[in-house]
């Protein structure tokens, strides 16, 4: 907490002016609909259907999640399947995604639909660009174009484990009942 | 041509499958289904959290009697044995224990005695395995790297795919491609260096793994390693190229075995430098 707000004190004196949002990294796999048929889902009815704060409270309790949408985006299939799409955020992630739940609220399948992901702020700052002109053939910086694919150190999807945990906890509590 | 991509939560990361052909949504979604079913076929197999999985089974029962392994699990213990052999042992599958004892893995056999281990008591002969003592194989390194192989198998010839299992990707048409490579960063998001495809697949490993806690240890002194880089590796399978991160990070003069092998090895620094690690080039 402390380190970053450092850190944003020292943009504010050191990059002044260059205040952007850090650049987001998002790519896009499936629309809803794609993942409703990827997960065999297709023909699904939409059901409204929001939680009360004591349901909310009673599900972040029991799964140690934090509930931040009560509005859930909910489909019902002809087997009394729930095609659900729900988002998950992490500490540098934002993540769209469906799941669907067998009528007995067992996960049978998970589509990620968007995920975003942010890079450092120093990306954004044509000092720190520049450094890297004339490193060479094909060693260039990401600037303005997007990159399809990327390596690094593993990512854990902790956080849509995490997502899932509550959506099955929700299925349990209100979503059986519907 | 039409592309579809798809991502899957699998081998404890995110799996992005894209395909590309002359067909209809509905096809590229089958063959990239099909992929993920491979995948996961591959996780039931490697699984050191799940204690159903093939290698769970070695782990339990190959210090007591010999196991006949599948095709998958024999053609990675190969050649993880044949890289502990040429590294003399630096890098070593059966680091397994210790990532329990240290908390980095699920620590399913609390009573076995903590005795020294390492691949030398490993006895692989033709598809029949067994251990001179009780080990517990990690195939962490390794496994996601053989999944991502398998999954790129499963399309037809001529496929435009690329399977991306959380950094250790691979691709079929790879020659004008590049990858962008997130630098070693413990704090905050990190930055985008992009560089060149220079074999059909790259893994990424850094030290910075976890939380900051690593899960590469050092054979000498058994503690975590620390290093402020990444390093790619860049080899012609993802199971290769996956492996060879950690020998990169291991092994002192690597230069052999990466040419062996038909790897290159790069180092990106937290300020987005860029040093070719291995080969080294003797001119």
């Amino acid at each position: 907490m402390k380190r970053r707000s450092t850190f944003k004190l020292l943009s504010w004196f050191g990059l002044g002016g260059l205040m952007m949002s850090p650049p987001v990294h998002a790519k896009t796999f499936l629309t809803t609909s794609q993942a409703m048929s990827a997960l065999g889902a297709g023909g699904a009815r939409k059901v409204s259907a929001t939680l009360t704060s004591e349901q909310a409270k009673s599900i972040q309790s029991a799964t140690g999640v934090r509930v931040r949408n009560k509005t859930l985006q909910v489909w019902k299939t002809g087997s009394g399947n729930w095609f659900i799409v729900d988002q998950v955020i992490g500490k540098h992630e934002n993540i769209d995604y469906a799941v669907l739940l067998s009528n007995t609220g067992q996960v049978r399948g998970i589509e990620v639909m968007v995920y975003r992901e942010s890079y450092g702020h120093e990306i954004m700052n044509p000092r720190w660009k520049a450094q890297f002109h004339g490193k060479g053939p094909g060693t260039k910086l990401k600037l303005d174009r997007e990159i399809k694919n990327i390596t690094g150190a593993t990512l854990s999807c902790r956080h849509i484990t995490e997502g899932i945990n509550r959506l099955t906890e929700t299925w349990n509590q209100v979503l059986r009942y519907l | 041509m039409n592309s579809i991509s798809q991502c899957r939560p699998a081998l404890g990361t995110y799996v992005e499958i894209t395909v590309g052909g002359d067909f209809g949504d509905e096809e590229l979604l089958r063959q990239s289904k099909s992929a993920f079913r491979e995948i996961e076929r591959i996780e039931r197999v490697m699984s050191f959290h799940d204690p159903e999985s093939e290698l769970s089974r070695i782990n339990r029962d190959a210090h007591q009697r010999s196991v006949d392994l599948s095709k998958d699990l024999t053609r990675v213990l190969e050649f993880a044995l044949q890289l502990s052999r040429e590294t003399d042992g630096l890098y070593d599958l059966c680091v397994g224990s210790e990532l329990a004892r240290k908390g980095a893995l699920p620590n399913l056999y609390p009573d076995r005695e903590n005795t020294p281990q390492s691949w030398r008591d490993v006895n692989l002969s033709g598809r029949s395995l067994t251990f001179r003592q009780p080990l517990q194989l990690d195939l962490g390194g390794i496994a996601k790297g053989y999944a991502v192989d398998c999954a790129i198998n499963q399309f037809p010839d001529g496929s435009h795919v690329c399977v991306n299992a959380g950094g250790d990707l691979r691709m079929s048409h790879w020659e004008s491609e590049v990858v962008g490579v997130k630098t070693p960063s413990r704090w905050r998001a990190g930055r985008i260096v992009e560089l060149p495809m220079e074999r059909p697949a790259v893994a990424t490993s850094a030290t910075y793994y976890l939380e900051g806690k690593s899960v590469i240890l050092s054979p000498e002194s058994g503690r975590p390693i620390r290093d402020r880089r990444s390093v790619s590796v860049f080899a012609n399978e993802c199971m290769i190229a996956d492996a060879l991160t950690k020998v990169a990070f291991l092994v002192p003069d690597a230069s052999p075995i990466f040419q062996a092998f038909h790897a290159k090895a790069i180092a990106v620094d937290r300020k987005g430098g860029i040093t070719p690690l291995f080969p080294q080039c003797h001119a």
